[in-house]
């Protein structure tokens, strides 16, 4: 153990070391070691269609050019992946040597031992200095820690959820920025009554995992919570997750018409088409909001970390990782592909592709902050996200039944959201099935 | 006729006016869809919305040629839908003209015991196909559907082409056998020929639904066999929904089958009523 | 020629046409019994979709008990929504395809052309008819366009209260040219002599309308709405697509239902208890209806 930390620390050290001293040479050094000793093989890796696979995309042949090891890039959409790997663990074989991994399917990729655990990985010699894991930001990669110690996939994109909000129209009616849930209600109700044509939030609210992600942010700040992180017991009837579910239930008005069908593409338009004043909802929607090719409010939205309730204020983290699968028989020649793409090394012409970030080295830089206004907001929601971690909570269950209980806490907590049955029916009915789901 | 007095009262020419109406209104959803594919991003969410005055612009086909590769998909629609319906027809054939000419205990039993298997959802067997594929080593591959949709195929081309062969004389096929042809020839040089319309018919139904199908399709295709009406799950990324792509494709994946059945109306709307008038 | 007779003879009569249905029967019947047996076991166990099938618990007739009788189910309200929905599509549909098939059942210019048109939407694929169809009903929207044109109002078409009806007009867009197109057909072929009889007899347009073409038209009525019943109720695609359930319990229809609960909850058993029960549903529906229609045709 002691050998690890201090191997761990001689790699940190390395890299900084040699970091400011060079830029291109080491990634062709690195990689010239790589194809002496793995070029020529190949490997099949499964996608989902995601800006950051775009932006891999373009790396590919790069690295395929330096390496020798050949890149077949088996592209998806996210539900049609999530199948594959289903399939994939029920018939127990892996015909892929990585696939790119949710925080949602990690208990289950790394329990039933689809993933290899990466640590050995990422000390080995193959990892190049640049690489540095460490400035991958924690709560990112605590994403994908297993119960054993052992993470099982390297996040390249991290998501979080802040809220966005018309600077102009704020300004314009003198309303400042809302830094509790009780001042976003009022806000979202004065821009909704006064305002034509602009509604006061919008937000995802659709039946299912939408309606879960989206209300899994207002549990916390109003002392909600799925499991009860000292006792372990389902706490899905709570006060708190009650207060939370009214909460959420009470805002539906102030929203756009039909907000209780929209997804995030429709939550992100109503904003972006400048008909909502406030929109709660994840980081990966700032990019889109500041392309001028299809929003209307890019330059005029300001962001900020998510307003505080009565318990606190709290966000969550979500994301995407590359996993390797433990039945690879090219594991080498994977982890390079893997190490490459994802390292510090690379970041640079990572981002400018369109890349989602998610190193420390990238969010703190002044001139990125100043280029993407919303860096502070994503910095700041994941300090956010720590906290929840500290207090033992989470807006996605570590367990390999979360899309079990996600889908019952949307279906559930969708009817009661329009009406179709109380809230305390709804929370009723989801700490029975979702006691009975856990208990199995 | 009997809308004589109707007619008398209002005048023909209103009710050609009201027909074009109404059939336009059944036009123009398609329409309105097919000239969004040449919108802008901005110009699909108008509101108002934009009927005529946009620039077109070609972009979102370029992007599902060249980023989508949706040739792949139309590869693959192809390749099961003519695949699935030259099976069809060619198993379809002897049975219709079983059921058709013979007369056997249970026979009516057994046509509808066909018929109550095409009534099953795909939805409801597709999670058993789905461990079905992978328990035989076929998951996403051309031969299941291609296979599975015989199940549906099957019973439907036996009772529409039931119909057509009954419309035939059967005295046609006897006096040829008096003349000495056998069974099978009389049934080779006489029905077949005249039962090819019928054949035609029940084929076009055949592989616009087979071009068509979503369900099973969604569920058992992931990578190799991926069909088109499957595509749509790639409009909704990360960034939001692909509007212009998901139109550009729904009209190239319409576009075809529009213009197939306009060419072949004929046979699709005696297809579409016979069954329908026969059965 | 004789001995060929005699030959023929000597084969029972059963062989050939069973001989001819064989390969169709197999087919068709190995298909639908393999998976009519890997279904029914499914539905008798415990299994979380994506877990090899060893891992399955028997659990009897529990999955059926919890869906009929447990206090949190949705079956039930599931049930509602496609009783609503079938009949809110089918009724309509025979209305006003009925109603145009008359238009269209007229010496015109063009008519042809007219009837093209109608195959349109009828041959577009579902789930591209669905994503327009979330397009053109949202709250700005084509369709919210129209209403507030001639109505000022926009209405939430994705709200509890119209989403259903927004699926079932999408319906009624794309199905409604198949009554009109099989009803002219009937239209075209109904015997002349009755009428004339009836206009002899001094009868008025609309009371030969109502006693001879309506009784006349009725068994093809009755056979295109089991044609299209039996569709309507296996429908999923156009929802799935367009609201995919939701919201609440609005738009989840029996195939959705089974849909969510296998694939989204993940629970093989329930979501295969409910589709053995979808598939009793219609075809006993099928089978009350073809008996209906044959009495009627009796009668007449």
């Amino acid at each position: 153990m002691k050998f690890r930390v201090v191997f761990v620390l001689v790699i940190v050290a390395l890299a900084f070391s040699s970091f400011g001293a060079l830029a291109q040479d080491p990634i062709e050094e690195w990689a010239a070691g790589i194809k002496d000793a793995y070029g020529g093989t190949e490997i099949t890796v499964a996608v989902a269609s995601h800006p950051s696979i775009e932006a891999f995309k373009t790396m590919i042949p790069r690295f395929e050019e330096l390496t020798g090891i050949s890149v077949t890039l088996d592209e998806m959409e996210e539900g049609q992946l999530s199948q594959r790997r289903l399939l994939e663990v029920s018939a127990e074989s892996a015909s892929y040597d990585a696939m790119m991994i949710a925080i949602e399917w990690s208990p289950q990729v790394a329990q039933s031992g689809y993933a290899t655990p990466l640590e050995p990985w990422i000390e080995s010699d193959i990892t190049p200095d640049w690489f540095n894991y460490e400035d991958i930001l924690q709560a990112y990669r605590d994403m994908f820690l297993w119960e054993d110690g052992m993470h099982y996939g390297i996040p390249f994109a991290g998501e979080t959820v802040f809220m966005f909000y018309r600077e102009d129209l704020l300004e314009e009616h003198g309303i400042a920025v809302p830094t509790t849930f009780d001042e976003v209600m009022e806000a979202a109700k004065y821009f909704s009554e006064n305002v034509d044509g602009v509604d006061g939030i919008s937000y995802r609210a659709r039946l299912g995992w939408e309606f879960t992600y989206m209300w899994s942010i207002f549990l916390a700040p109003f002392g909600g919570m799925m499991v009860d992180p000292e006792t372990g017991d389902v706490a899905l009837d709570s006060p708190g997750t009650i207060a939370s579910l009214e909460y959420v239930r009470d805002l539906w008005q102030y929203g756009p018409v039909g907000v209780e069908s929209f997804s995030f593409p429709e939550a992100w338009d109503a904003f972006m088409l400048g008909r909502a004043a406030i929109m709660i909802e994840a980081s990966a929607a700032a990019p889109e909001v500041e392309n001028p090719d299809k929003s209307l409010v890019a330059g005029m939205t300001g962001y900020s970390k998510l307003p505080a309730g009565p318990a606190g204020a709290y966000s969550g983290v979500w994301g995407w990782s590359f996993a390797m699968m433990d039945d690879s028989e090219v594991k080498e020649a994977t982890w390079a592909f893997i190490a490459y793409l994802t390292s510090e090394g690379l970041q640079d012409e990572y981002l400018a592709n369109g890349g989602i970030v998610s190193r420390q080295s990238a969010l703190g830089d002044p001139d990125l902050q100043a280029a993407n206004p919303y860096y502070q907001a994503t910095l700041d929601a994941l300090g956010q996200a720590a906290d929840l971690g500290a207090a033992g909570l989470a807006v996605v269950l570590p367990s390999p039944k979360w899309s079990q209980v996600s889908s019952i806490m949307g279906t559930e907590g969708g009817r009661a959201f329009i009406g179709e049955i109380t809230v305390e029916e709804a929370v009723a009915s989801m700490q029975a099935q979702v006691s009975e789901v856990l208990a199995e | 006729m009997k809308i004589a007095d109707l007619r008398a009262l209002l005048g023909s020419r209103f009710l050609d006016l009201l027909t074009i109406g109404v059939v336009a209104a059944f036009l123009f959803p398609y329409i309105f869809m097919v000239s969004s594919a040449f919108k802008t991003r901005l110009d699909t969410f108008a509101y108002p919305p934009i009927f005529f005055q946009f620039t077109p612009t070609l972009e979102h086909f370029e992007n599902i040629f060249s980023d989508m590769n949706i040739l792949f998909y139309m590869k693959n629609s192809t390749i099961i839908a003519v695949f699935s319906t030259l099976l069809t027809i060619l198993i379809s054939i002897p049975a219709t003209y079983s059921f058709a000419r013979f007369r056997f205990r249970y026979k009516e039993g057994v046509a509808y015991g066909f018929l109550f298997l095409q009534m099953v959802p795909g939805i409801s067997i597709v999670f058993a196909l789905f461990f079905i594929a992978g328990s035989l080593n076929l998951s996403d591959t051309h031969i299941f559907l291609i296979v599975v949709y015989l199940l549906w195929n099957v019973p439907y081309a036996i009772w529409m082409m039931r119909g057509f062969v009954e419309g035939i004389p059967v005295e046609l096929e006897e006096s040829a056998m008096v003349d000495g042809a056998s069974r099978f020839k009389a049934f080779r040089l006489i029905t077949l020929p005249l039962m090819a319309g019928g054949i035609a018919a029940t084929a076009i139904l055949i592989f616009i639904g087979v071009w068509n199908e979503f369900s099973v399709a969604f569920f058992l295709t992931s990578t190799e066999a991926r069909t088109m009406p499957t595509t749509i799950a790639f409009f909704m990324t990360h960034s939001g929904i692909k509007w212009g792509p998901m139109f550009a494709t729904a009209t190239i994946g319409t576009l075809p089958v529009v213009i197939f059945a306009l060419l072949v109306r004929r046979y699709f709307i005696s297809a579409l009523t016979f069954g329908a008038v026969k059965g | 020629m004789a001995t060929d007779r005699k030959l023929r003879r000597r084969r029972p009569p059963w062989l050939a046409p069973a001989l001819l249905i064989v390969p169709a029967f197999l087919v068709v019947f190995a298909l639908a019994a393999y998976s009519a047996v890997w279904l029914l076991q499914l539905s008798m166990v415990k299994l979380t979709f994506g877990d090899p099938f060893r891992t399955a618990e028997w659990a009897g007739l529990d999955n059926y008990q919890w869906l009929l009788f447990n206090e949190f189910t949705t079956f039930w309200a599931s049930l509602r929504v496609t009783a609503v929905y079938v009949v809110g599509t089918l009724v309509p549909e025979l209305i006003i395809g009925f109603l145009i098939a008359l238009l269209l059942n007229r010496k015109m210019r063009g008519n042809s052309i007219f009837t093209a048109a109608l195959i349109i939407p009828m041959v577009l694929m579902p789930s591209m008819v669905g994503m327009v169809g979330r397009l053109y009903f949202s709250p700005y929207g084509l369709i919210n366009y129209f209403t507030e044109s001639l109505t000022g109002i926009r209405h939430n078409w994705y709200g509890a209260d119209l989403a259903l009806w927004a699926a079932v007009l999408v319906d009624i867009w794309e199905w409604t040219p198949f009554f009109i197109l099989i009803l002219l057909a009937g239209l075209q072929t109904l015997p002349v002599e009755p009428f004339e009889a009836a206009r002899v007899d001094g009868a008025s347009r609309l009371q030969s309308f109502i006693h001879l073409t309506l009784p006349l038209m009725l068994p093809l009525v009755m056979t295109t709405l089991i044609l299209r019943l039996m569709d309507v109720l296996r429908l999923f695609d156009v929802i799935f697509v367009m609201f995919g359930g939701g919201p609440g319990t609005a738009t989840t229809t029996l195939p959705l239902y089974i849909y969510r609960t296998t694939l989204i909850q993940r629970d093989v058993g329930r979501g295969s208890a409910a589709s053995v029960m979808l598939i009793i549903i219609i075809v006993s529906l099928t089978v009350i209806l073809i008996k209906l229609r044959d009495r009627i045709r009796y009668e007449a």
